[in-house]
Parts: structure tokens; sequence; C-alpha cells
């Protein structure tokens, strides 16, 4: 049946996404929700939080405040913590509740930033779409906000780079290597001056479909050149036909460096993988045509074939440890059949 | 003292729930298995701690879509998918439970009709709906008063013959059976009865027949208040955890509530004190901090601790009366509270304040671990030089339950 999940867990939704583009930008991040939104997102989406706590704060919305779609109490609230924390911007994140009440969350940041002057935004997630979607949306505001004059054109920006696409924090930090002129990576590992500055980079990679919106911003304001897809060794093993499931970008990119591969694409519709679904039984029937599987390891169930597990945050949360790494595509051609 | 540091300001809210969720709380429920019907995001936290200790073989998830919620569909999907769920398995689960998310409480359904007609045709299922909405924790019972009574009104009306069994209300971890509070019960012939330690259905419908409820934990009160109702039995809380007076005080009342033997309270009194002293002269000037995740009775733990000669420097607890101007207090809540010191020369027990003080030596315990009185005293007292021996920070504690 459709939309009923047996086998898979759901994945991390918009307003992590979102949450993760902003994460180490230095703004006060509310998502709007009771709190189980938000400890979603910190127990299981944002890997750095673990670390290092980041400002992202849950409005603490109630039945009452819902019903009577008094705003008053999240703007105030937002205003009270942002004169202690002194944030770069303040952003207001949607969740299901919202949805159903119809918050103008573009309202409610522009009544804020009316009254603290401080640049504010609203992202009206659900909790229905993928992370790339928030994450996109995020990315995009944020640059279109912030990015100013361009000074002078170096070094590379990589564009939607999310540990939500890696097995764990190292991994993230591993991928940053396949760029020897990196000048900056938004979301992470970043400042919000690298934000600010994102204008000056000489070219621009999409290291998933989180950064395209932003990369076709950068692009037509600044003529900055982009490409996407991550620049993976090419191998030449012999194997047989092989899936990988996945973020579009990252699948499509192991799928090209693998050769003899397609991508199946969970989460963007970005249109670079050969399939596009989350449906339990439309991923048996895809995975069935293949001889080898590459996928988070909850996918096992899902295949009959050889599977090669490789976690991502987005899907399981971190709970499982890195198996092999998108970034040793012969690694992973040592499993293959 | 500690105010309501929600108040005015946004929620912190932290990473750690020692693998509990509501949903793992119901299926203390043995033999039954939970469809969530939700925006997808909802179940992902439940989803996970599923995969993560192995009982996602009783989790599936029905997502909702924009459209269903807006054109109400998703009433007759949930039997739908109630029916593809229940039709896969052989045999059925004694119960299915539909688990719902706060957009239901915004949209006020009815869900009699649906578990009726689960029920109409899948006769040997009990379907029961329960509730994961934090959103009306102001306005209704907060979230976990709710599920304990929830759970217990999905019993049967019908009453049973009383039997010489005690059960355990309110908390989702059943107490140890080397707990003073199972030994004093089991030794004079009762069945010390908590679902969470069964996987037989029959267990749970064995609530109705105890001869008294034990409410561990406030949460449980309401359910207690149910059951006496309905089945006539009778319940006495059971708070006192850490506080030698009140431990003996409760554990009094127990065996004069059920006519059985005291125990000798003063040996047990004894041997307590004695580890603890002994465990404190060996920890010697190292500090203790204990937050509310830990222990729903920081304080009352505390106090024990420091009568048997511990230093415990900070409690990290929200709406928790602290009444003791020397104790330093922080908010696990207040976002401009959180304070990050170098964790040396500090035992932390309880995850979040061993995160909040970057501390070297965890001990990670979640509400107690159902280890209270005295047994609880000296397991804790051995997990303080377990500590010592190998210490571990948070983040440790965390990388080691990466699969």
């Amino acid at each position: 049946m459709k939309d009923l999940f047996l086998t898979l867990p759901p994945f991390a939704p918009d307003y992590g996404g979102a949450c993760e583009a902003m994460y180490e930008l230095g703004g006060l991040v509310l998502i709007h929700d009771a709190s189980g939104c938000t400890v979603n997102y910190v127990s299981f989406d944002e890997p750095r939080f673990h670390d290092r706590p980041g400002t992202v704060f849950s409005s603490g919305l109630t039945e009452i405040d819902a019903v009577m779609g008094d705003d008053n109490v999240l703007i105030e609230k937002a205003i009270r913590t942002a004169e202690i924390l002194h944030p770069n911007f303040i952003a207001y994140v949607g969740s299901s509740v919202p949805m159903v009440v119809g918050t103008d969350f573009e309202g409610v940041a522009a009544e804020t930033e009316a009254r603290c002057g401080i640049p504010t935004f609203g992202f009206d997630c659900n909790g229905i779409h993928s992370y790339v979607w928030g994450a996109d949306k995020a990315l995009r505001a944020l640059a279109d906000r912030f990015c100013g004059e361009k000074t002078e054109s170096r070094g590379t920006l990589v564009l939607g780079q999310l540990p939500l696409d890696d097995a764990d924090l190292g991994a993230s930090r591993r991928l940053l290597t396949l760029f020897p002129d990196l000048r900056a990576s938004l979301s992470f590992n970043c400042t919000f001056d690298d934000l600010r500055t994102a204008q000056n980079a000489e070219r621009i990679v999409v290291a998933s479909a989180s950064g395209l919106s932003c990369a076709r911003l950068l692009n037509e304001r600044y003529g900055i050149p982009y490409t996407v897809g991550l620049p993976l060794q090419k191998i030449d093993h012999a194997h047989g036909p092989t899936l990988v499931i996945g973020e579009d970008v990252r699948a499509q990119s192991l799928a090209e460096a693998l050769g003899n591969a397609d991508a199946l694409d969970l989460f963007s519709a970005a249109g670079l993988a050969k399939y596009h679904t989350i449906e339990e039984g439309e991923i048996k029937t895809v995975a069935a045509q293949y001889d080898n599987v590459i996928a988070d390891p909850c996918f096992k169930p899902l295949v009959n074939c050889n599977f090669v597990p490789m976690p991502t945050v987005s899907v399981t949360g971190g709970i499982y440890a890195e198996t092999v790494s998108p970034l040793d595509p012969q690694a992973i051609a040592a499993y293959l059949r | 003292m500690i105010s309501d540091a929600s108040g005015g300001l946004p929620r912190y809210c932290h990473p750690y729930h020692g693998g509990w969720d509501v949903a793992r709380i119901a299926l203390d429920i043995p033999e039954s298995r939970i469809l969530f019907i939700c925006p997808i995001s909802c179940a992902r936290i439940i989803c996970l701690n599923a995969i993560k200790y192995d009982y996602k073989d009783r989790v599936d998830v029905l997502a909702l879509t924009e459209d269903d919620i807006v054109s109400g569909a998703y009433e007759q999907k949930t039997i739908d998918a109630a029916c593809e769920v229940l039709d896969h398995l052989n045999p059925k689960p004694k119960a299915l439970i539909l688990y719902v998310s706060c957009i239901d409480a915004m949209l006020g359904n009815d869900h009699s009709f649906q578990t009726q007609e689960i029920m109409d045709r899948y006769p040997e299922v009990n379907c029961l709906v329960l509730k994961m909405c934090p959103i009306t924790r102001y306005s209704g019972d907060l979230p976990l008063v709710a599920l304990q009574h929830d759970m217990y009104q999905a019993l049967p009306m019908e009453t049973v013959p009383k039997e010489k069994t005690v059960a355990f209300i309110g908390t989702n971890i059943a107490p140890h059976p080397e707990s003073d509070l199972v030994r004093v019960l089991e030794s004079a012939g009762y069945r010390a009865l908590h679902i969470q330690a069964s996987d037989d259905y029959r267990d749970y419908l064995a609530v109705r027949g105890a001869s008294l409820n034990l409410c561990m934990m406030p949460f449980g009160k309401s359910a207690c208040a149910l059951l006496q109702q309905r089945y006539g039995t009778p319940f006495m809380p059971y708070f006192a955890k850490y506080d030698l007076a009140a431990i003996r005080e409760t554990i009094t009342k127990l065996c004069d509530t059920l006519t059985i033997p005291l125990p000798d309270l003063d040996a047990m009194e004894r041997e307590t004190v004695s580890i603890l002293k002994k465990t404190a002269a060996e920890i010697g000037n190292t500090e203790l901090i204990i937050d509310s995740i830990a222990t729903l009775f920081p304080n009352e733990l505390r106090k024990t601790l420091e009568d048997c000669g511990f230093k415990v420097r900070r409690i990290y607890g929200d709406s928790v009366n602290i009444n003791a101007p020397d104790i330093d207090a922080g908010s696990v809540r207040m976002p401009v509270e959180r304070s990050y010191g170098a964790g040396e020369n500090v035992i932390a027990i309880g995850m979040v304040s061993s995160s909040f003080e970057g501390a070297q030596k965890t001990i990670d315990v979640f509400y107690d671990n159902g280890e209270w009185g005295h047994y609880g005293l000296r397991k804790l007292a051995e997990r303080i030089l377990d500590a010592c021996r190998d210490p571990k920070s948070s983040q440790d504690v965390r990388k080691e339950a990466v699969k």
C-alpha cells in the first residue's frame, strides 16, 4: 500500500534539512512545534548537536496558541532570546501543526524583523517534504539575503554538503578533501563570513540537491559557473548491474564513478537519477533488476541481491557506523559481484 | 528554587532519552504492534529507536500527505493500512495500537469507528488508540500521564478474581528483580507484575486481577485511579526512591497494607549507608553532578549522597525544588544557562549533565533505570566506582551505541 512503511524508517524531513543548512551560521533557529519535531532533529538528524549543541530551539507551541493563531507568543519568544544570544539572524522553521493552522511564516518573519531589526526568515516546512527541500530553501534564502558585492573570484564553493548525506561527521570532513582549492562549504565546517562572501567563489560544486537552488541563484546573480556532482574517482572494475540508492546527486555521482550502475533518488526529484521513489514496493521492484544494491543498511530487507551497506544520517540517523565510503569506489567495487 | 524556565523562552531539547519514547513505552503491552498514523517526520525518532533497540518488527508507519489531511481521506486509509499490516502477520498480534500525533488533536478525530471496524474484521486483535501529542501538554493530561492511562483503558471491562499479585503502574521500566521492593513482595508469596518484564499478553490482562497496584511514578496516578474504579484494585503511591527514611516508611506501609512480614530494615539501611560511605571515601574530592533526566528525584538522591559523604556540585533540572541555598542549580531547558566546564574531577550522573559540563566520567542512566531504594543506591555506588575505573564522556557513551 502506498505510504505504508513496514520496513523503512521515515527519512529526515524538511525542517531537519533547513535547520542543518543554517546550523553553523550563528542564527537563532526556532522550530515551531510542541517539542517533538525538535527532539527528532537534535536526536537523529543533527550529529553536530551531540558535540556542541547549537542555537536551535523548539518554540514550545501549545494547543491554545495554535488554535487561537497567536503568533505574538512566538515572536516575543524569539525577540527575548535574540536579546540574550545576539544572533546573526533569526529563522522560523515550520512543522506539521503550523501547516494545519496555516501559519504565515513569511509574515511572522517580517513582523519580527520590523520589531527587532535582526534579519529574519520564515520557512514553511511541514514535516512531509524531504530534508533536501528544506535545506535547499534555506540555503537559497540565506544567500539571497546575505551575499553582497563580488570583489574577487577565487576558489571552489561547495554547496549542499550536509552531515545528513554522510555516515558520520568524520565522513563529512573527509569529503572536503575532494576539493584542494576549497573556499568554503555550505553548510558544513563553515562560518557566517563564508556565507557573506560566497559570491567571491570562482566556481561552485553542487554536492547534493540541497545546494541546487542556491547555485542557480549565485550563477544568475554573479555569473559563477557550477557543476552538479562529486568528483569521485572513476574505477574500471568488472561487476554486474548495480543500483545506488540515496540522495540524488550523491547516488548519481557514485553510479557514474562505478560505471554499469544506476541511481535511485529517495529525496529530491532533481532529475539526475534514473528512478525516484520512496515506496517500499517500488524499491523492491526496481532493486530486483540488479545484481548489486548499494544503500543504507535499513534497505537490506527489501533487496534479494548482493547488498553493500552505506549508511547515511538522512536515513538511519547515525545508528550505523560507516562500512564503505563513497570517496573510495574501489573499496566498494571489491564488494560487488 | 528553580522556576519553570520554559516560560517566555523557547525550549532547549536535548538529544538524550535513554532510547525511550512513547512507542517503546506502549510496546510494554506484550504481543502488541504499533501503526503510527502521522506526517512521516513524526515517526522518525520512533522508528530509529526501534531499529537501534531491535524492535522495528513491531512498528509500522502510515505516512499522511497534505491531501490526506485536508480531505479527511486518512480515516479510511487508516483502516486499510491496519488491515494490510494484520494480513501480513501470522500469528496476529494480540493488540494493535493506532498511534496518532499532534495534528490529530488539532483535527479532532473520533477513532472509535476505526477501532471497531478493525476489531470486527480481526476479532482476535484488541485495537486501541494512543496519542503522541505534546501540543496538548497544557490543555490536557501530560503526555506520559495520558499514555499510562490509555494503555490500561484498553483492558477488557470484565473483572477477574483477585490474585496474590502486586502490579507496578506508571513506570516504563520494571523494578529490578533484585530490588528490595520485589524481594519483599516475592518473599511473602506475592507475584510482582510489571508488563514490561513479560512477553505474554495474558500478563497485561492479569493486571485486572492484582490485589494492589503500586503507583511507581506520578505519571501513573490517573491509570491507578482508572484501575481502581473499574476493577476495585486499591493503589498506593510508591514514590520514595532514595530518601532512606521515606524508603523505610513506604516499605512499612506496603507490608502493613498487604499484612506481610517486615524485612530487617535496620540491617538494609546499615548496609546501604556503609557501601555509600565507603564509595564516597574512595572517590575523595571528586564531585558529582546530577540531572533530572537521569533521575526524576535528583534532590532526594543528592541529599542521601551528601549525608553519606559525597560532594554534589550541581543539579540540572527544571521545576525541581532544591530548597538548599548552597547547591548550584542549572536548567536543562534554559538555553542561556548551558555552561561548558572542563569536566575534570567530576562524575556526571546522567548524559545531559555530562554533555553540559564536558564530564569525562559519565554514568549513563535514564529515569533511574528502575533501580530504586536500597538496591538502587547500592547499584549507583557500583556505577560511581565503574565511572572512575573506566572514564567515559557522553560522546564516548554515544559512540559505543553505534551499530
